[in-house]
């Protein structure tokens, strides 16, 4: 009987080590970690991430690291699970992410194209000089016309690849899952939805339209805009409040301070984002989308 | 023996037509309940369509991007995932051991204990190892990233805990069915459980335990290979960011390194995998018992296998430290109440009508895989079985010339190296290969499940083709194409039989993975209802993997349809 004794004795040694060592005060804290929704293609995400890591480490005086996310699910639980310290979501995860936050995680900052932000309806060009999909000025347009099509949209948490393209289908009378004859949910974020497109993969998808304005001009080519949604807020910078007040404000100066005309590297993070600039932001301006999100019927997860 | 033949072919011919009958109704009831729709093969736009596809991405597929950045990070990557795989492995089996213990009748119940108190012991023990085994090694990623994050540690833990699930699984059913009457010498002496564990069961076991260890080894190498896709770093992870961002060349890259490191284990493990089998045809001279040599053996063993462990820790350094560092910072009020959600699904009548209906999809995928997957293993089997390519002359009598021998070389090593292609591509990383041809939906989920597991049952079916006997063969009296059909064949059928069952169950939860990344069905709806913060609904989707895994091992044992283990 000893011997358990004796490492009962040096568990509850090192657990109680562990307990002493508070989140404050660790070492691991002078570090801020962040990440960004997955929704393009990651390589380039990493680059844009990477750069911006390089311009907050200079200007925070704190080491500021980019970690990579596999999908919008685990950035959101990653702030609340004290894995993220702030990051760069989409609207539906920042709503997410402020209710998950339970007061603890705020709008950060935003771009100024997100407070007018829209999605794109594109069609398979064989697809639209077959016919088959037309170009329109209203949804509803489309309806009774889409049986036998192939759909996408992008990622299922994407606000612009599916609960906004979602909402105004059902608006225009449109029950997505009832009205085409496959209704996917594309990998590899917007770049995903574009490619499968173009190539004839579906005949038509929903995307973010700043990623299909910058896109490759042959595939856009391949893959012709049908109809422009109308204008709601989406992405956005959250933070979770253990960065701290100071560090906070500090880095919300970073973000909105950036200018094109401070030089390179400041326009490369803007161009990056595909931003005019950062822009301020309350989280009250979510709330149109955090309607959308819980109103939306669910039936698509049963 | 003509005679024979003849006596013999009336009954099995009935039996086996009813049988294929029987698969064949299974198949279109699976079909059409996925809405396999296969009419776009018939025409001809369909295939302009894919040749075109073919020529815009198949050009970047044959030309691997070989620059030095890329083969330097390709590389790093396949250390990670080797890294993964052993570490995952060993984790596995160190978390196994005990869990195999619990859930064994013949070790818990050795001391001759056979009160209720033990019979619920190794029920909950089952029922454990059912959820670590039925909920998908993506699944397990996907859960553990909330806490672990993306990167190799996320990868291992997931890999760990599958591969307790089966381990602990098949080790536990091993040991019962040893002969039980061989234990009982030990028995009388009065030997604690552990004691008749040690010196009757783990021996007694050992080699038939080995076996399948060195067979799931070479499984997780798979699986740590594209563990990555769902955030469990390695080759995985570049792969799959490569072909969501469509380059090819990379895709094609990362494909070939795949196919190295798991091709590198499946020959490595082979060499051993020989030495462990019992070959009536060339039986090996059993070794003396020399207990120095065995103890040399065995010390050899241990520090190749602490060096190993070692790398790994070495290579996995940092991301392991760090994740463990960052343990302690978690803020648990968050993950706790999240983890318990999964224990506790909704029990609504509309949420449990859909997981029976998402069931299906990956029920109808495995269905579909494994007898395709079969079936063209069974095609390849008489083409690799070195009986009958190489030593028919022993059962037939004839005399082969040297071009015809030359020939038959040729043939079991192209063979061989079809089915090594097929398996060395795990399931994922087919579906990046067909999605260029057959775009995205089911059938190219259920083509990449049956053409992987197509390869893994190639080899056990060759392996089960050449244990048969020459003397048996050679009362067939014929050539080697009848000799295949009416004297291997017969004695083979249950052994198939029993190999294909326990891959249909395989096959069923990589359909469920596979839902994950645009299959439908469970895997996809849990992520979705997961997205959505439905969190009771999500726990539904994954008990309702864990139940689909159950009945179908339940169902096979109680129609003993699978009597044997790998």
């Amino acid at each position: 009987m000893r011997r358990p004794s004796i490492a009962c004795c040096a568990l509850l040694c090192a657990l109680s080590a562990c307990r002493g060592d508070s989140p404050e005060v660790s070492p691991a804290a002078e570090v801020l970690r962040f990440s960004v929704i997955p929704d393009w293609n990651k390589g380039r995400l990493a680059e844009n991430a990477a750069r911006l890591a390089e311009l907050l480490t200079a200007r925070l005086g704190v080491e500021v690291r980019y970690e990579p996310a596999n999908d919008y699910t685990a950035c959101v639980n990653g702030l609340a699970a004290n894995k993220l310290d702030f990051v760069w979501l989409g609207g539906k995860t920042t709503c997410d992410a402020i209710d998950v936050g339970a007061g603890h995680v705020h709008v950060l900052a935003t771009r100024d194209i997100d407070l007018h932000f829209k999605s794109y309806f594109i069609g398979n060009r064989a697809a639209l000089d077959a016919g088959r999909v037309a170009v329109v000025d209203d949804l509803a347009a489309w309806r009774g016309h889409t049986e036998g099509l192939r759909f996408t949209f992008g990622d299922v948490n994407s606000t612009s690849g599916h609960l906004m393209p979602r909402h105004f289908l059902l608006q225009a009378g449109i029950e997505p899952e009832q009205a085409f004859a496959s209704v996917g949910y594309a990998e590899g974020g917007h770049s995903g939805t574009l490619e499968a497109v173009a190539a004839g993969a579906v005949d038509l998808g929903a995307l973010n339209f700043a990623y299909y304005d910058r896109a490759d001009e042959q595939l856009r080519e391949r893959a012709p805009l049908l109809f422009t949604t109308p204008e709601y807020v989406d992405y956005a910078w959250v933070a979770h409040d253990r960065v701290g007040a100071d560090r906070v404000a500090k880095l919300r100066e970073v973000l909105l301070g950036l200018d094109r005309a401070h030089g390179d590297d400041e326009a490369a993070v803007l161009d990056a984002w595909s931003a005019g600039a950062f822009v301020g932001a309350r989280d009250e301006q979510w709330q149109a989308i955090r309607a959308v999100r819980d109103g939306l019927p669910k039936g698509f997860l049963k | 023996m003509n005679a024979a033949r003849g006596e013999r072919l009336p009954s099995p011919p009935r039996r086996t037509w009813l049988l294929i009958a029987a698969l064949l109704v299974v198949a279109v009831a699976a079909a059409w309940s996925l809405q396999l729709d296969l009419r776009p093969l018939w025409s001809a736009n369909w295939w302009g369509e894919a040749w075109q596809r073919l020529r815009q991405f198949g050009g970047g597929l044959l030309a691997p991007a070989l620059d030095a950045a890329t083969l330097g990070r390709v590389a790093g990557l396949a250390l990670d995932t080797l890294a993964i795989a052993a570490l995952g492995a060993f984790a596995g089996m160190v978390l196994a051991l005990p869990l195999a213990l619990g859930s064994s009748r013949a070790v818990m119940h050795a001391d001759g204990a056979r009160g209720w108190p033990t019979t619920v012991v190794v029920e909950a023990f089952r029922l454990l190892l059912d959820v670590l085994r039925g909920v998908p090694d993506f699944v397990w990623a996907v859960l553990l990233a909330n806490v672990f994050g993306v990167g190799p540690v996320t990868g291992l833990l997931a890999i760990a805990v599958s591969v307790a699930g089966v381990l602990g699984k098949v080790l536990g059913e091993q040991w019962d069915n040893l002969p039980q009457e061989r234990l009982l010498a030990l028995r009388t002496t009065g030997a604690s459980r552990l004691a008749v564990f040690a010196y009757g069961i783990a021996p007694l076991g050992a080699r038939t335990s080995l076996a399948f260890v060195l067979m799931r080894f070479e499984c997780t190498v798979r699986n740590a290979s594209v563990i990555g896709v769902v955030g469990g770093g390695g080759l995985g992870a570049g792969l799959w960011d490569a072909f969501t961002d469509g380059d090819w060349s990379r895709v094609a890259t990362l494909l070939a390194a795949l196919l190295v490191v798991t091709a590198a284990v499946d020959l490595g493990t082979n060499l051993l995998r020989r030495r462990l089998r019992t070959d009536p045809n060339h039986p090996q001279l059993e070794r003396a018992l020399d207990r120095r040599a065995a103890g040399r053996r065995r010390a050899q063993v241990a520090v190749v296998l602490g060096l190993a462990i070692g790398a790994a820790c070495w290579r996995l350094g940092s991301p392991l430290l760090q994740a463990f560092t960052e343990l302690s910072r978690i803020e648990w009020d968050f993950v706790w109440p999240y983890t318990l959600g999964m224990f506790t699904p909704s029990l609504e009548m509309t949420t449990w009508a859909a997981v029976a209906r998402a069931a299906l999809v990956p029920l109808g995928i495995g269905v579909l895989a494994t007898l395709l997957g079969a079936g063209l293993a069974a095609v390849l089997a008489p083409f690799a079985s070195s009986s009958m390519q190489l030593e028919a002359h022993r059962f037939t009598g004839e005399r082969a010339s040297t071009v015809a021998r030359l020939a038959r070389w040729c043939v079991l090593l192209l063979a061989r190296a079809v089915a090594l292609l097929w398996r060395g591509i795990p399931e994922v990383a087919w579906l990046i290969v067909l999605a260029v041809l057959l775009q995205n939906g089911v059938t190219p989920c259920v083509l990449a499940i049956a053409l992987h597991s197509a390869g893994v049952l190639h080899r056990v079916f060759t392996d089960a083709v050449d244990d048969v006997p020459f003397a048996q063969l050679e009362r067939v009296g014929a050539g080697r194409a009848a000799t295949f059909a009416y004297g291997a064949l017969p004695s083979v059928a249950s052994t198939w039989r029993s190999y294909a069952l326990f891959q249909f169950e395989v096959n069923v939860r990589a359909g469920v993975a596979l839902g994950l990344v645009g299959a439908g069905g469970l895997g996809q709806l849990f992520r979705h209802n997961l997205a959505f913060r439905q969190h009771a609904d999500a726990a539904a989707f994954l008990w309702g993997m864990v139940l689909l895994t159950v009945v179908i091992d339940r169902a096979s044992r109680a129609l003993q349809l699978r009597r044997l283990r790998c």
